[in-house]
């Protein structure tokens, strides 16, 4: 009896190193085992069922006229597409209309040409607003293509308001309309 | 004679002694000069103050003493001519710049001033140093001591700020200026030997036509519609935490998509650890739309206080979207409208702010209805929330403590209308019925949490049942992926499997082509235990996927690759997949 004991309890032991020797060889965990990040997209706020394809950024030379297509894709089936264009100072259009419509459905991508240009170096922004009005609803969605003239220029540090270090704290003060009085 | 009687009698005269030369004290302290009577007056002004603005707020009085004016360097009634301070209070407010009474666009004649609630205040001096900090309490007022004849100026910060519990730490800053913090400041002027009032506005900037000036009001717009969900999150039962966030906002903030310092971030947007906030006048900026801001604040609830599994994206009432998104967005909608107390939500943009769109949150006839469309789960929310039938109207409490519930964020089923539907009919059983018609009138018909029942396919037969089920007997399940209603985050771009597993071990899971016992390409998988991703294998070498998973339910999302990588919309196809699951 005393034998079958030791016996039992041998076996059981080597049972458990064993399986602890085959679960660390070649068991995966499902941490260890994760191939992919999984990313999610932005939660964006709510806007019309049409985007931007392309581009989202462009390269031009000053002085000269660049010409491209914007492509926009929408699942809307009916309605109608206007598109209106809002360009940052120092970017102009060329012979191109700031305002056009188009009814929905149309081929997919909506490709809209546009040709600008622009006198001085720097980066520039060509915003689209997009509104698709349909007899059910208004919806709009508003994008911008970055345009770079010339070389690739650097971030600019905010000129309009200060910013200041308080107590280890970076702030930006903003004025205020302010009355004093006795109380 | 005993002791007693004459030991209590000596007692009695000594603390009547004590007595008046404490009455005679406080006399010499508060009477006599008029700087004395000031301050004693103060304290009492300033408490009355408190005390008609606390009636004011919800019935929470944790809340209100949250937002109270607290100033931690008061002294006491009897500061001012005992230790030399002065108080200094006001009010402090911001312009509010309305929408049109059509919803459509800012009427910045209308332009309106409202209270700085609950923020930060402190009295710096010259040298930049804090000499007392306060919080303004729901009127916008503030109060502080200081140092007589002190220079002080006051500053506003944007920011919630709540160290005691439940805590949270809220604050507007600039992402083109590495994330500074907005402040409104005062001038520096001296606190002089009686008290005083500064009242602050923060002004939008706007003049006829155009921003010609600071846009001073924008973060403390932005932190107003902040403190209004704080509030109503508090009311509604919260005890938790809340993760301290920041919202980014700047007048460079445009649509373009690209460098964030420069602020080129697209759209707002809430990103798991941020909000962003378009700032770009004539363009799109959105200080000034309450429902956007409380969109993103409601994901951001959402992912502190409950459980979100959406994949984000682009998305849009009309669309048929991923059921999670569906749900993350239809709830966030009606969630703005819940807090503003107004479905018609608003969004202003275009030359001038003067266009932009509007939609009704509630409204139920709409197209597309179903588990798959943000309007519908936003129509069934808000409607849910103004129902009177059997319930209170405009409580959020009931929805909040359903999402709060960990039976809602534990959940093994992916989140969605159904998980919702199922947790409060467990946990308010009394409203169940009010939500089911509200489903039904938006077709949807699932039973429980998986959806079981459901009928309304969204015009994709492969979408049914919305869980298929698998349990580990070596079995197997074919589904489909399909991009016909676009991709990345629609309708039928993933497919979902209920996994039973019984005897927990290790398990082969293998994705292969209809038919054959061939690996499929291009196929993308996902194994989620209650929300949690467990494993994403990515190569067509499924067959080496070993897993080892404890008994219980799991769901296998199971999806074309091609589908989810927003590149091939245009394609539109349909890809079919058997997946097994074997036990090793």
């Amino acid at each position: 009896m005393k034998f079958f004991r030791i016996i039992s309890y041998f076996s059981l032991a080597s049972l458990m190193t064993v399986s602890l020797f085959a679960c660390s060889g070649k068991t995966e965990t499902a941490v260890d085992h994760a191939e992919k990040v999984i990313t999610h997209e932005k939660n964006a706020k709510p806007g019309a069922a049409i985007k931007l394809i392309s581009p989202l950024s462009i390269s031009a030379e000053p002085n000269q006229t660049t010409n491209i297509d914007i492509l926009l894709e929408t699942i809307e089936a009916t309605g109608e597409l206007t598109i209106e264009f809002n360009l940052t100072q120092g970017l102009e259009l060329v012979s191109s209309p700031n305002r056009q419509t188009t009814n929905l459905p149309s081929s997919s991508p909506i490709k809209i040409p546009v040709s600008f240009v622009s006198s001085a170096n720097g980066r520039y922004y060509l915003n689209i607003h997009a509104t698709i009005n349909n007899n059910d609803s208004v919806a709009v969605r508003n994008f911008a293509v970055i345009v770079e003239v010339g070389p690739q220029s650097n971030p600019s540090a905010s000129m309009s308001l200060q910013l200041k270090k308080s107590s280890g704290e970076n702030v930006i003060s903003l004025p205020a309309q302010e009355s004093i009085s006795p109380k | 004679m005993s002791r007693v009687p004459m030991l209590s009698f000596n007692m009695k005269c000594i603390s009547g002694v004590l007595l008046a030369c404490t009455i005679l004290i406080l006399s010499a302290c508060g009477g006599g000069g008029g700087g004395s009577n000031n301050v004693i007056s103060t304290a009492t002004s300033t408490a009355i103050l408190l005390s008609s603005s606390s009636s004011s707020l919800s019935s929470n009085s944790s809340v209100s003493s949250n937002f109270s004016s607290s100033p931690s360097s008061s002294q006491g009634f009897s500061s001012s001519s005992v230790q030399a301070t002065v108080n200094i209070s006001g009010t402090l407010t911001y312009d509010y710049v309305p929408h049109n009474e059509n919803h459509v666009g800012l009427n910045y004649a209308a332009t309106a001033q409202r209270p700085i609630r609950g923020a930060v205040v402190e009295l710096l001096d010259e040298f930049g140093q804090v000499r007392a900090s306060t919080k303004s309490n729901p009127d916008g007022f503030f109060s502080a001591d200081i140092q007589k004849n002190t220079s002080v100026k006051v500053r506003v910060k944007a920011q919630l700020l709540n160290t005691s519990l439940p805590t949270w730490n809220f604050k507007v800053t600039d992402n083109t200026s590495n994330n500074a913090l907005y402040v409104l400041d005062g001038a520096l002027a001296s606190s002089g030997s009686d008290d005083s009032v500064r009242n602050l506005n923060a002004n939008s900037g706007w003049s006829d036509t155009s921003y010609s000036a600071p846009r001073s009001a924008a973060p403390f717009a932005i932190l107003d519609d902040i403190y209004v969900g704080v509030i109503r999150v508090m009311s509604a039962g919260n005890t938790q935490n809340l993760n301290p966030l920041e919202l980014r906002w700047s007048t460079k903030n445009s649509a373009a998509d690209g460098d964030y310092t420069r602020g080129e971030i697209g759209t707002s947007f809430y990103d798991g650890a941020a909000i962003y906030i378009l700032g770009d006048a004539n363009n799109d900026t959105d200080e000034y739309d309450p429902h956007v801001l409380l969109h993103e604040w409601g994901h951001y609830l959402e992912n502190t206080l409950s459980r979100s599994d959406s994949l984000g994206g682009d998305h849009s009432d009309s669309e048929f979207l991923d059921i999670r998104v569906a749900m993350s967005e239809g709830f966030a909608n009606a969630f703005s409208g819940m807090m503003n107390e107004d479905a018609s939500y608003a969004d202003a943009s275009g030359m001038a702010q003067l266009s932009g769109f509007t939609f009704n949150i509630a409204r139920k006839n709409r197209p597309n209805k179903g588990y798959f469309n943000e309007g519908s789960i936003g129509s069934i929310f808000y409607n849910f929330y103004s129902s009177n039938i059997n319930k209170i109207a405009n409580d959020f409490t009931p929805i909040f403590k359903t999402l709060n519930n960990a039976s809602y964020y534990s959940n093994e089923a992916l989140t969605s209308i159904y998980l919702f539907h199922a947790q409060l009919k467990n946990l308010f059983p009394e409203y169940a019925a009010v939500l089911e018609d509200l489903m039904q009138e938006q077709i949807i018909f699932g039973s429980d949490e998986y959806g079981n029942d459901e009928s309304n396919n969204g015009g994709l037969a492969i979408e049914l049942p919305v869980y298929k089920k698998m349990d580990s007997s070596n079995s197997s399940v074919n589904v489909c992926s399909s991009n016909q209603y676009g991709e990345p985050n629609k309708l039928g771009n993933s497919q979902f499997i209920k996994l039973n597993i019984q005897q927990p071990g290790r398990y082969n899971i293998r994705v292969i082509l209809p038919g054959s016992n061939d690996d499929a390409s291009q196929f993308s998988f996902i194994i989620y235990n209650k929300g949690n991703y467990l494993n994403y294998p990515s190569s067509s070498s499924s067959d080496k996927e070993i897993v080892n998973l404890t008994a219980g339910s799991y769901v296998l999302e199971v999806g074309d690759a091609n589908h989810i990588d927003n590149k091939n919309a245009g394609i539109k196809s349909t890809t079919c997949f058997d997946v097994r699951v074997v036990a090793r």
